[in-house]
């Protein structure tokens, strides 16, 4: 039996483009085809095509009054008419897009589409991290840089309440930093499953970063939000005259309870148990050797912040408190260097990045600078691959050369604004030669790693 | 949300009285009026006008679909005119049109009213159900009709 795809949609989506889908699946049926169309309306995508559909398809008609992204059919010869002409003239419409008659073939970069034809496979995932990212980058940029301008009036000037520094700490830090996992999470979640994701979505990532999973729980809560939505929303069928309660009702609750049931219970019952285990295993370090102290903070460091990161910061916090400064330094350090490092990088070779990315770079280098290391998060959100070992192998390097030159500091935070403070940090040229180090380190690892991925795309 | 709060008997005339195109919207568009669904006539029929300008909404078979997305609607409403003589209005296939269902959508309406209207709509491409709608006489009988499946 042949088989036809099509896309309906037209100016407003309320009508028309529901009453040519309409048309086309009786005719087609009558005619004996399958037929499976895609309506592109007010109320969003429903019935959307999949490559696997659009692959199997004998022909394709895109009954559409407005610009539609076509980018799904390239390589294919598509039938391209007005919404009106699929309504009134259906049989005709189908015949020619079978017949190949007036069909137009649709241009553009293959290699892209087969990469898409594996379905919801890397390049969906990638799709939906990328929509997380491209909300989350100007929540870092604000809240880093206004965290960062803080600490410019003193780098414990914020914890004067009323202050103009504390005003900028609480937008900063506060809020622009802290809603940024939640805002991950729920963008990553609607893009997979439209609005109803974003409840489920944000709520979790709330969660994420509340238990401590940093930016890579907000990913997993994002995901897990935006698939259970799509898989309720299909194994839940109602009667008809129920059907309004699915989407106000049963979808936000049973999607929340699910993802927030899933985030504290099965991704954080074991974050907490790492967490334990790694502050053991650094108490039991005293005494090992500089440079494995240097791997092991490096290491650690690998999700930016998060909670393995956040284990090392209390412990470096816990071992001020019994007047050994270096570690402190040292985390500084690998903190530091992943923003500084991927600024750097963008700098030398802004032929690897986006436009927005390079602009990102800017500003990450002023929150690499501030010790906010979040300003890495979005570069290692859309490309984990290439940005995570290179920073953690810089962080390795920044940490041992931290420890070996007795680099130390009390300061829980502020970066190189502690500089200005006097006998805020010992050695200070070790402090300043470890950053440095380590971020071009970190700078050559991803340039050498994205250019190779760029050539083998 | 149920058909009845989109469609009801008051949003429903079986006399309109219009010379033309104009005279008609103008009365569906008093009757949305009436019925409170919107805050104002100007506004509502600069949106309809907006979409005609888009593409004819006379979709065939003396049927017509005008339809606006506006700020000035409260609820997502369709009214129902019926014209005995019919109406010149370039649809696609130049029949007269005799049947107006005129549609107010709020901006951000939801997905049930939404699929409410569409569902509306989509019987509207069944001869049959044309033929039924264009033989009654009461507003009754036509809600009884609309809310078949």
């Amino acid at each position: 039996m042949k088989k036809i795809v099509a896309i309906t949609s037209c100016p407003t989506g309320i009508a028309h483009t529901y009453m040519a889908a309409e048309a086309l699946q009786t005719v087609a049926k009558e005619l004996g085809y399958e037929i499976k169309v895609e309506t592109q309306g007010q109320s969003g995508s429903e019935n959307i095509l999949t490559a696997t559909d659009i692959k199997e398809a004998d022909a394709i008609i895109l009954a559409v009054d407005k610009g539609i992204d076509e980018s799904r059919f390239v390589g294919r010869k598509v039938l391209v008419v007005g919404v009106g002409k699929a309504i009134k003239e259906t049989k005709s419409v189908i015949e020619d897009a079978l017949n190949d008659n007036g069909t137009r073939l649709i241009q553009g970069d293959i290699s892209e589409i087969d990469v898409e034809n594996s379905g919801e496979g890397v390049k969906g995932i990638y799709k939906h991290l990328m929509n997380g990212v491209s909300y989350m980058l100007p929540l870092v940029v604000a809240g880093g840089v206004l965290t960062a301008l803080s600490f410019a009036f003193g780098i414990y000037a914020y914890e004067e309440e009323g202050t103009l520094a504390w005003a900028l700490y609480q937008m900063g830090a506060s809020y622009g930093l802290g809603l940024m996992v939640p805002v991950l999470s729920a963008f990553i979640a609607t893009s997979i499953a439209d609005r109803p994701g974003f409840a489920p979505g944000i709520i979790g990532g709330m969660i994420a970063s509340n238990i401590g999973a940093g930016f890579l729980g907000g990913i997993l809560s994002g995901f897990i939000a935006g698939y259970t939505v799509l898989l309720l929303n299909k194994y839940i069928q109602l009667p008809k005259s129920f059907q309004g309660l699915k989407p106000v009702l049963i979808l936000p609750i049973l999607s929340t309870l699910i993802v927030g049931l899933l985030m504290y219970y099965v991704v954080g019952t074991p974050i907490e148990m790492l967490t334990s285990a790694i502050t053991e295993l650094l108490s039991s370090l005293t005494g090992a050797s500089i440079i494995v102290l240097g791997i092991v903070f490096g290491l650690l460091y690998i999700d930016l912040g998060g909670p393995f990161s956040k284990v090392l910061y209390a412990f470096a916090i816990g071992m001020v408190a019994e007047g050994v400064n270096e570690p402190m330094a040292a985390v500084m350090v690998c903190g530091m260097i992943p923003p500084i490092g991927i600024a750097i990088a963008t700098f030398v070779r802004p032929k690897l990045w986006t436009q927005e990315e390079r602009e990102a770079g800017k500003a990450a280098l002023v929150l690499g600078c501030s010790y906010i290391t979040e300003g890495a998060i979005p570069f290692a959100t859309s490309d984990p691959m290439v940005i995570l070992p290179s920073t953690v192998i810089g962080g390795m390097v920044g940490a041992t050369i931290s420890l070996f030159l007795n680099v130390a500091t009390p300061a829980p935070h502020g970066g190189l604004f502690l500089a200005f403070i006097p006998n805020a940090i010992t050695n200070i040229m070790g402090f300043l030669l470890a950053i440095v180090a380590g971020s071009i380190v970190t700078a050559i690892l991803i340039i050498i790693l994205k250019s190779r991925k760029v050539k083998n795309a | 949300m149920e058909l009845n709060e989109v469609l009801f008997e008051n949003g429903i005339t079986l006399n309109l009285k219009g010379e033309n195109k104009e005279e008609v919207f103008n009365e569906l568009v008093d009757l949305l009026y009436r019925n409170e669904r919107i805050t104002s006539r100007e506004e509502f029929l600069k949106a309809l006008y907006d979409r005609e300008a888009e593409g004819v909404t006379g979709i065939g078979n003396g049927i017509a679909i005008p339809h606006g997305l506006s700020d000035c609607v409260e609820k997502p409403t369709i009214v129902y005119g019926f014209h005995e003589k019919g109406i010149d209005y370039e649809s696609m296939d130049d029949i007269p049109v005799q049947m107006f269902f005129m549609i107010a959508v709020p901006n951000n309406s939801s997905k049930e009213h939404l699929s409410l209207i569409s569902k509306l709509a989509t019987k509207l491409i069944h001869e049959d159900f044309i033929r039924e709608l264009k033989e009654v006489k009461t507003k009754k009988r036509i809600l009884t009709i609309i809310s078949r499946k």
